[in-house]
């Protein structure tokens, strides 16, 4: 007979009795499903802080038609928006009263003004402003003045041209960090959606002399010998875009000005748009350190918030499920007669418990990754991801100690589960108010500071088997105010996982 | 081998310092190839003696070794040595048989193809082919007692301890559990079987350990087991001196208690052994013929119900 160890077939058959717990499978995906969420914490965490308006104008059929799209700086539309068209007679007829065009921008961020006038030399100006804006504290919208639409009609009826600052966007996630994506607002002839149109992108070097959105020096280049972004699927489209330095060839009268060309085909290969006016400043490879960081912050801050209160739920559910209720309800002495220990079997549990949890965790924190590369672009680094999720496990690891313990103790479910719940308010909630009567405590010592209170209430988070994931993400924050070094925190939750569980298997083995 | 298969040495359990101990120096063994029967009134330490045995519960004092290993110090061998069935079974409701069995199977080390094919087998043994996929929630007790034997049986233990394992069977079952504990004896193993249903008791028991109150009062032996078939002469006597145990042992196995003569396995009819009384001149008062069994030799030791003042079914010990 094929013989297997008893801890290790055991344990196997206790890891997939937690892996297929529907209480705990319920909470996994809870877990992932709240993991998925981070993404819209980076949006909620810069929040709405700017408007940004795109416009082209075309003429064809004896009217002057002009869209504008307006959007944030996540590259969202923004409905209901007033636009605003004023055109006014020719330039140098001073006294000819303005004809004003008004609409609002539709879910899909756009809105459409027609005007049906002969073909002249008219003066525009339009705005956009959300009637929300200033009651949500962000900008006053676009306006822009001055322009003329003698090139809308000149060129070949129905061709589209880009009015103000042009058809492109570099979005950022937060107005304070560049971002590896790129909003491209593009309709073709008369108007007509793009979708299906591919777009291609190439590094050069700006021409000596030349200002930013001076002639184009560069001749339109095949799509072969460009970078393809993307393909159109509406009028406005957001591409990842990050470029790499080394992908920069090609010299042009060589100046240190990096420029982006950006080129539009049809689905034919017929080429619809050349673009040079980008900076490649703008699309330079965000700074690597300062995007980890706040990845970093934004993980561990998240993974406090959400999956640090998650998690201890999820110790208490599966530490009651696989042992404390077998246990309370005798079921676990037909597994006791066996030929295996008393510790032996309370480890066993204790780490089909420990294990389970690690896989829902490891499985969040993979979601969270993903996630923050398909934003951000970078992958958070193993350090990052080991401390999280060691953070979590300890959290994991003293709560299910702490169940199984007190189910030794007590041979109700209710005493049990009511204990262990508690016992996670008061960690959770109960220490915010004692942390918060620590800090002013010492503050209103003699000689006290924010900076010594932060420290003593940090050093107090030591006794928090909670505190762990907590300490770790201030030490991104700010080092040398924390007042306990890694190694005092990686101390304090060893020992928050061991004391429980020291206990609770000595107790097993001594205790009936 | 010549040490027994359980030895249990000053057994002492109390379950709280408040309580009064469910075992007082309690000492007994099953020797090889025999059925001890363990029987008492509720509460009178059975299932705690078992419980110990089966290393669920541990010893206030005293020592216990199953074929030779001391269930607290070698749990994990000891458990090997013993299959146990316990009063009540309780397992994980959603569990289902076979997955169930085949973890247990595990501690043995028994896996893959041939530790699911033996714990087939021993489902159907125990009369539960077809129900290997059912969850216990659906089981009725006496199907939750079938698969604690096949759980027992597991890893073929020289040893079985099993508590009122008759409780909830059918009449089916009953024959089953009766064959299986003579077929157990018969290799040579030993069983350790405590039920209320003394004629259970008396009909496949080897011996018999009687306990009250947490202590053995009495072990019956092979003999007095026999006796409990044969015919009694119950004779009373107002002369009695030791001569007529003399007289009486040629009718048969002679027993004194007080003015009372007790001739196991009479051989003779009552006048007969009358007239001979009469004749070398004791003074008979009274005659009978009675059979006697192991609920009189039970009640003997234990006193009637009520005689000593705890009722039967009062519980003391085990929970």
């Amino acid at each position: 007979m094929t013989r297997l160890p008893f801890p290790l077939r055991g344990f196997l058959y206790e890891l997939r009795r937690g892996l297929l717990n529907p209480a705990l499978f319920a909470i996994t995906v809870l877990l992932v499903v709240i993991s998925m969420g981070i993404v819209t914490t980076f949006h909620v965490a810069s929040g709405r802080n700017y408007e940004s308006c795109e416009e082209v104008a075309w003429y064809v059929d004896g009217a002057y038609h002009f869209v504008v799209h307006v959007h944030d700086q996540h590259a969202l539309p923004i409905a209901g928006v007033l636009t605003n068209i004023s055109l006014s007679t020719a330039a140098g007829s001073p006294g000819s009263p303005p004809i004003y065009f008004e609409g609002h921008t539709a879910p899909n961020g756009s809105s459409q003004l027609v005007a049906r006038l002969p073909v002249a030399d008219y003066v525009y100006s339009f705005f956009a402003i959300d009637p929300n804006a200033s009651s949500s504290g962000w900008g006053e919208g676009c306006l822009f003045s001055g322009g003329n639409t003698t090139a809308i009609a000149t060129g070949p009826p129905g061709s589209v041209h880009s009015l103000a600052w042009g058809t492109w966007t570099l979005v950022g996630l937060d107005s304070s960090i560049p971002s590896p994506q790129l909003l491209l607002f593009f309709l073709g002839p008369n108007g007509t959606s793009p979708t299906g149109d591919q777009a291609f992108w190439a590094g050069a070097f700006n021409a000596s002399g030349r200002a930013m959105g001076g002639p184009n020096p560069f001749p339109p280049l095949p799509e072969s010998a460009m970078h393809r972004l993307g393909t159109f699927r509406g009028d406005a489209q957001v591409f990842s875009f990050a470029v790499p330095n080394a992908t920069w060839t090609g010299c042009y009268s060589c100046t240190s000005d990096k420029v982006v060309q950006l080129e539009i085909f049809s689905p034919t290969g017929q080429i619809l748009l050349e673009d040079t006016n980008l900076s490649a400043s703008d699309f330079a490879p965000v700074p690597t350190g300062l995007l980890v960081n706040q990845a970093d912050s934004l993980t561990f801050s998240f993974m406090s918030e959400y999956v640090g209160l998650i998690a201890p739920f999820m110790a208490i559910v599966a530490a009651y499920a696989l042992y404390a209720r077998d246990r309370i309800s005798g079921v676990l002495e037909t597994t006791q007669c066996g030929p295996i220990s008393r510790e032996g079997l309370a480890l066993s549990r204790w780490a089909a418990v420990l294990v389970t949890l690690a896989v829902s965790l490891v499985v969040s924190l993979a979601v969270i990754s993903v996630e923050i590369h398909s934003v951000l672009g970078v992958y958070l680094p193993a350090s990052v991801l080991l401390a999280t999720l060691g953070a979590v496990l300890v959290e994991v690891g003293a709560f299910s100690g702490l169940v199984m313990l007190l189910s030794r103790f007590s041979r109700s479910h209710v005493v049990v589960l009511g204990t262990a719940f508690g016992l996670f308010l008061g960690f959770e909630v109960g220490w915010t108010f004692l942390d918060n009567f620590l800090i002013s405590y010492v503050q209103a010592l003699p000689g006290g500071s924010w900076v010594s209170a932060q420290s003593v209430a940090n050093q107090f988070e030591l006794l928090n088997p909670l505190g762990t994931l907590f300490l770790l993400s201030r030490i991104y924050v700010n080092p040398p105010l924390l007042g306990v070094t890694q190694g005092e925190i990686g101390l304090a939750g060893f020992l928050w996982v061991m004391a429980p569980l020291v206990l609770f298997v000595l107790h097993a083995r001594m205790r009936d | 081998m010549s040490f027994p298969l359980l030895e249990v040495r000053g057994l002492y359990k109390c379950y709280s310092r408040s309580a009064e101990p469910a075992i007082q120096s309690l000492d007994l063994e099953v020797r090889r190839g025999e059925i001890l029967g363990l029987v008492g009134l509720n509460g009178a330490g059975k299932t705690t003696t078992i419980r110990v045995a089966a290393g669920v519960a541990l010893p206030s004092a005293g020592r216990i070794l199953v074929n030779g290993h001391d269930v607290v110090r070698e749990k994990t061998e000891a458990g090997r040595q013993a299959g146990w069935v316990p009063e009540t079974p309780l397992f994980e409701p959603g569990a289902r048989a076979l997955p169930l069995l085949r973890y247990h199977a595990g501690f043995y080390g028994l896996s893959g193809t041939s530790g699911r094919e033996l714990c087939l087998k021993l489902l159907s043994e125990v009369g539960l082919q077809g129900q290997e996929r059912k969850r216990f929630r659906t089981f009725s007790q006496g199907m939750k007692k079938r698969f604690a034997l096949a759980r027992a049986l597991l890893g073929d233990p020289p040893l079985l301890l099993l508590d009122e394992v008759l409780n909830g069977l059918d009449p089916e079952g009953v024959r089953y559990v009766r064959e299986l504990v003579v077929r157990h004896r018969s290799e040579g193993k030993g069983v350790l079987l405590s039920s209320h249903i003394l004629s259970e008791v008396e009909q496949v028991a080897d011996r018999v350990a009687i306990i009250h109150h947490g202590r053995g009062v009495r072990i019956l032996g092979p003999e007095e087991l026999r006796s409990s078939s044969a015919r009694v002469l119950k004779i009373t006597i107002e002369n009695l001196d030791d001569g007529v145990l003399e007289l009486l042992a040629s009718f048969g196995t002679v027993q004194r208690e007080g003015r009372v003569v007790y001739i196991i396995g009479a051989r003779g009819a009552p006048a007969e052994v009358t007239a001979e009384l009469v004749r070398r001149g004791y003074r008979v008062s009274e005659i009978g013929s009675e059979k006697r069994t192991l609920e009189s030799y039970f009640f003997e030791a234990v006193g009637r119900p009520h005689e000593d003042g705890h009722p039967p079914g009062e519980s003391r010990g085990a929970p």
